[in-house]
């Protein structure tokens, strides 16, 4: 086994904090235990293995790659594997490590950095200094009670502050920051389908908003209009159904993914590292530390983010474009995001190299057209030679003169600066939903009409009560369905008439057909009984009406007239 | 000692003056053997009480008996010790310790700081802690050679920054390697000088002890440590390598280091040359 | 002539130079004076920062823990830290070891300037400073060197009564004792 004395040193650790010599726990403890077992516990075997161990900058390398990849996998702290970057920084500063080629990018950085942060210094008027590299780590929470859930280092800031980024971080792992998320991703986000998929679902929401335009003011379809009417209906839910589907898978993984990653950041301990040696005040260092929260929850278990294709994708993108993103904003626990001080935040930005978006505030001063005013008032200020960077490929090209370019991104509320700095908003998608919402307020509001052409209601019988008066005719119908039913009169006596059916009430309350006799000024016939009445079915689409339909009734006129009189 | 790591040879502590121990007394006389066990305990007041009522008008042995345990100056360590640790100390004996060693000690001090008034400071500095962490001095333990660590590692502590440079001492070392002389031994041949050093005119020994000094101060904090230790305070290299924590091979390369360095910069002094290869 | 002469004779006669020329050893008066604890040099300003430590409450530190076996909390042991001014704080111990008569301890100081002294001198006064002054007492002084970020490890020998009464403590105990700190500078001398 290699480098036994490390695990020594790991052994006595815990064993020291089960015994109640040591306050804090072995992981975060390690930098004070080390320093304690290294000076008076380790046998002279032991530190002339340490010292072996740093002869030579490939003797440190392979201490540092076995403590990384196998020591971290096999050590266990209260259920949790020790961090490796963590422990690798905190040793860092301890002898003999503080002496080590080796360990010495871990003395000032946990790894790759996130969303910047904008923080200026006390009388800066915008430096590109002022744009600060924020590292964000997660560790399992300390075994000392008093130990704070939000670590700060190389930086000072009221507790209230961390407190709210980070309660900010957690909503939107599960809470109504994340519901907001959703709802934002639902309304107007990228979704999971192939291009070819999205681009027919696009095209098969227009055929439907097509059809229902046809049916609505197109001539009138005749025999075509039930095959039509079943196309529509079906088309616009297959359409509802993947388009619901989809969304409900993506929200279902996000949701449940988020509720997991929330009781992780719950447990742990969030350790926030910005060089500078500064003292915040105020809270406007917020949207980039909740945002770096996040990634750090996800680069703790990054494999864990494929059960969601959202989370995924959002981490995915954050990883590889947060060098390029900063952030400023004061944020509320629920996510909200308060204004700051913008303008030497912005010409700080614009004087980085390396930040080609920011995320700020809702505010007018972050419009696009002022941060162009602040471009322009830069460029003349450097007399045309402030030098913008482009990567291609990787590798940074310098151009003198040009303006420096930056991308401003308002947000009201975290989950807007995630679907930002996420690249979720799509414009095309935002337009399908419309077009969505359109086509599917049509057909809800169109759903008794479809109903009633797709699935006509059983012919109705005529029943009982007819009319009390000689001068009206009575068509009462034992049917539920009265809209779907129209009675036609035609006869050699009385002029034909046309009416609906309705529901009427009172002392003769049933479900009929009012018509007037009006005796015709020409009747071929003396016979006042001459006549007879169909019951035709109605089609209509919302404020359109068919032709009428089948006639599923036809009844004499004196039969009707003697209903319910014998 | 108090401190567990303390070397274990004194070499230039000079050696208390003869004295007629217990050993060499008659064994029948138990007044003695009192009177050197009040001593070994650090009852120096009961000790004189003792040799005054036991042998304050003999003659011949006893007056010899009589005489040492009045003059404190001739008393061992361990007696002088076990003084110095009671609560209150003999200030008798304490001053005949602290005059003992007092000059060894500034003389070292002298060598690790290169300036006379920080080698007092130093010293005195080193004999406040030995002070106040008396009750723990170990009587018959080496005291010069803890007395020497102290002042070491108080010197090393006040130069924590130069001792932090050690390593760039080392990258320096190695940039002039290949100017170092070929040969590991420590010999240098003075040119034009008399056979013996201090036998040297005043401008001569001046002269010589600013280059000593110069090529002392070039090297890093802990080769002037690590040399002075070895050749001055007889430590081996694996004391020298468990003070630092090191190994004896560690420590041992430090000396060789150092003493090439010396040698280096000794050599570019007018006074000085290596020798010739093949010498 | 020339004589061939090794380092280490170089060195031996540097060193008979010095030693030579060494200025004359201080008394013995004058060192037992000047190594007094300073609460013997100054009665008045230890009886005075020890009322105001012993005026000092610790909060009580009470956790409702669910399983206190995951989470405890120590302590915090009230702190002055005596610059040119005088200023109330809380040390947190982090580690506590009785080994003999030796103490090894490890604390954090809370409330304090990040940018942290290298070292104090630590006065560890009896805790029965907090029922008042006139009991508060000595119990021995130690230097304490800056660790790791705001942590300080203290070594000392502890006199026998008291060792065999810290031997047993843990961590998360109460502890029996209030703390002087008075920065040391580096390089003092």
């Amino acid at each position: 086994m290699r480098f036994v004395w490390f695990w020594t040193f790991w052994h006595w650790s815990r064993e020291g904090f089960r015994a109640g010599s040591l306050l804090r726990g072995p992981l975060h403890g390690i930098a004070g235990h080390w320093d304690e077992w290294y000076r008076h516990e380790a046998s002279p075997e032991d530190r002339r293995a340490v010292e072996d161990a740093g002869r030579s900058k490939a003797a440190q390398r392979a201490f540092v790659g076995w403590l990384a990849r196998h020591w971290a996998r096999e050590a266990e702290w209260r259920g949790s594997r020790p961090p490796a970057r963590f422990v690798l920084g905190q040793l860092a500063h301890v002898a003999p490590f503080d002496r080590w080629p080796a360990l010495e990018k871990y003395r000032a950085s946990y790894g790759p950095a996130g969303v910047w942060a904008i923080v200026l210094a006390e009388g800066s008027a915008g430096e590109s200094a002022d744009v600060r590299r924020v590292e964000a780590l997660v560790v399992p929470a300390d075994a000392d009670a008093a130990a704070p859930a939000v670590v700060a280092e190389g930086f000072e800031a009221d507790d209230a502050a961390l407190d709210a980024a980070r309660r900010a971080a957690l909503g939107m792992l599960g809470g109504t920051g994340l519901l907001a998320f959703l709802a934002l991703w639902v309304a107007g986000g990228r979704r999971p389908y192939p291009r070819w998929l999205g681009a027919l679902l696009a095209l098969g929401w227009a055929a439907a908003a097509a059809l229902a335009g046809w049916l609505l003011v197109g001539p009138d379809p005749g025999e075509r209009l039930l095959p039509l009417v079943a196309a529509l209906a079906a088309l616009w839910a297959a359409l509802v159904m993947t388009a619901t589907g989809a969304a409900a898978a993506v929200v279902g993984g996000a949701w449940r993914l988020g509720a997991r990653w929330r009781r992780r950041l719950e447990a742990d301990q969030l350790r926030l590292r910005m060089s500078g040696g500064l003292r915040l005040i105020g809270g406007s260092a917020g949207v980039p530390f909740s945002l770096n929260a996040l990634l750090a929850v996800y680069r703790a278990n990054p494999a864990a983010a494929s059960a969601s294709w959202l989370w995924e994708r959002f981490f995915r993108r954050m990883r590889a474009g947060a060098p390029g993103w900063a952030a400023t904003g004061s944020v509320a626990a629920d996510g909200r995001i308060s204004p700051v001080v913008l303008e030497s935040k912005l010409r700080a930005c614009l004087r980085h190299e390396d930040i080609s978006d920011v995320l700020t505030p809702w505010q007018r001063g972050a419009r696009g057209r002022v941060i162009r005013q602040l471009a322009d008032g830069l460029k003349e200020t450097h007399g045309g030679r402030t030098a913008a960077a482009l990567r291609v490929g990787g590798a940074r090209l310098g151009f003198a003169a040009e303006l420096p370019r930056l991308r401003g991104h308002r947000c009201r509320h975290l989950a807007q600066a995630m679907m930002s700095i996420g690249g979720l908003t799509s414009v095309p998608q935002v337009a399908v939903n419309v077009l969505a919402l359109a086509v599917s307020a049509v057909m809800l509001a169109a759903l008794p009409d479809l109903r009633g052409i797709l699935r006509p209601p059983p012919a109705p019988a005529a029943v009982a009560p007819s009319s009390p008066s000689p001068y009206h005719l009575w068509v009462s119908l034992d049917t539920k369905h009265p809209e779907d039913f129209e009675v036609l009169l035609e006869s050699r006596f009385w002029s034909n008439r046309r009416a609906t059916v309705a529901a009427y009430g009172g002392d003769n309350a049933s479900v009929r057909a009012e018509l007037r006799l009006n005796r015709l000024d020409f009747q071929t016939v003396s016979d006042e009984e001459d006549g007879t009445v169909w019951i035709e079915r109605r089609r209509r689409f919302l404020t359109r009406a068919f032709a009428p339909g089948e006639r599923v009734g036809r009844y004499t006129l004196s039969y009707l007239t003697r209903l319910g009189h014998d | 000692m108090g401190d567990p790591e303390g070397p274990a040879r004194p070499v230039d502590a000079p050696a208390p003056p003869a004295t007629l121990t217990p050993h060499a007394a008659a064994p029948a006389d138990a007044r003695w053997t009192d009177t050197v066990a009040a001593l070994e305990r650090g009852d120096a007041a009961e000790a004189r009480r003792l040799a005054a009522d036991a042998f304050g008008g003999g003659e011949g042995t006893a007056a010899a008996w009589r005489a040492q345990v009045r003059d404190v100056a001739s008393w061992p360590d361990a007696w002088l010790i076990a003084a110095t640790r009671r609560d209150p100390p003999d200030e008798a004996a304490l001053d005949a310790l602290v005059g003992r060693y007092w000059k060894p000690l500034v003389g070292r001090c002298e060598l690790l700081a290169l300036d006379r008034q920080r080698a007092g400071d130093l010293a005195q500095e080193t004999w406040y802690r030995v002070l106040r962490a008396r009750r723990a001095l170990e009587p018959n333990g080496n005291f010069p050679g803890y007395l020497m660590t102290i002042a070491t590692n108080l010197w090393r502590d006040w130069n924590r920054a130069a001792r932090r440079a050690g390593p760039m001492a080392d990258d320096r070392v190695a940039s002039i390697d290949a100017a170092l002389p070929a040969d590991d031994g420590d010999t240098l041949i003075l040119a034009d000088v008399l056979p013996d050093l201090d036998a040297l005119h005043a401008d001569e020994q001046a002269a010589l002890r600013m280059d000593v000094d110069r090529a002392l101060e070039r090297l890093g904090p802990r080769s002037r440590d690590v040399l002075t230790a070895r050749f001055l305070g007889g430590e081996s290299c694996a004391e020298i390598g468990r003070r630092y924590g090191r190994t004896e091979q560690t420590a041992s390369a430090w000396v060789r280091q150092a003493v090439r360095e010396m040698k280096l910069y000794l050599g570019e002094s007018p006074r000085v040359q290596p020798p010739e290869p093949g010498r | 002539m020339s004589r061939q002469l090794s380092i280490e004779q170089l060195l031996r006669w540097r060193l008979a130079l010095a030693e030579t020329e060494a200025p004359p050893a201080p008394r013995a008066a004058r060192l037992l004076e000047a190594v007094r604890p300073w609460w013997e040099l100054w009665p008045e300003r230890f009886r005075a920062q020890a009322a105001r430590l012993g005026r000092m409450q610790t909060a009580a530190f009470g956790y409702a823990m669910a399983d206190p076996r995951l989470a405890r909390t120590g302590h915090p042991v009230p702190a002055l830290v005596v610059h040119s001014e005088e200023l109330e704080t809380f040390v947190r111990v982090l580690y506590f070891s009785v080994r003999g008569d030796r103490l090894r301890l490890r604390f954090h100081l809370d409330g304090v300037s990040a940018r942290a002294e290298p070292g104090y001198e630590v006065t560890f006064v009896s805790d029965g400073a907090a029922v008042g002054a006139a009991d508060a007492r000595p119990l021995l002084a130690a230097a304490a060197e800056h660790s790791t970020d705001g942590e300080y490890r203290l070594d000392a020998a502890l006199p026998d009564e008291i060792a065999g009464r810290w031997e047993r403590l843990k961590v998360t105990d109460p502890m029996p004792f209030r703390l002087i700190l008075r920065p040391t500078a580096a390089g003092a001398g």
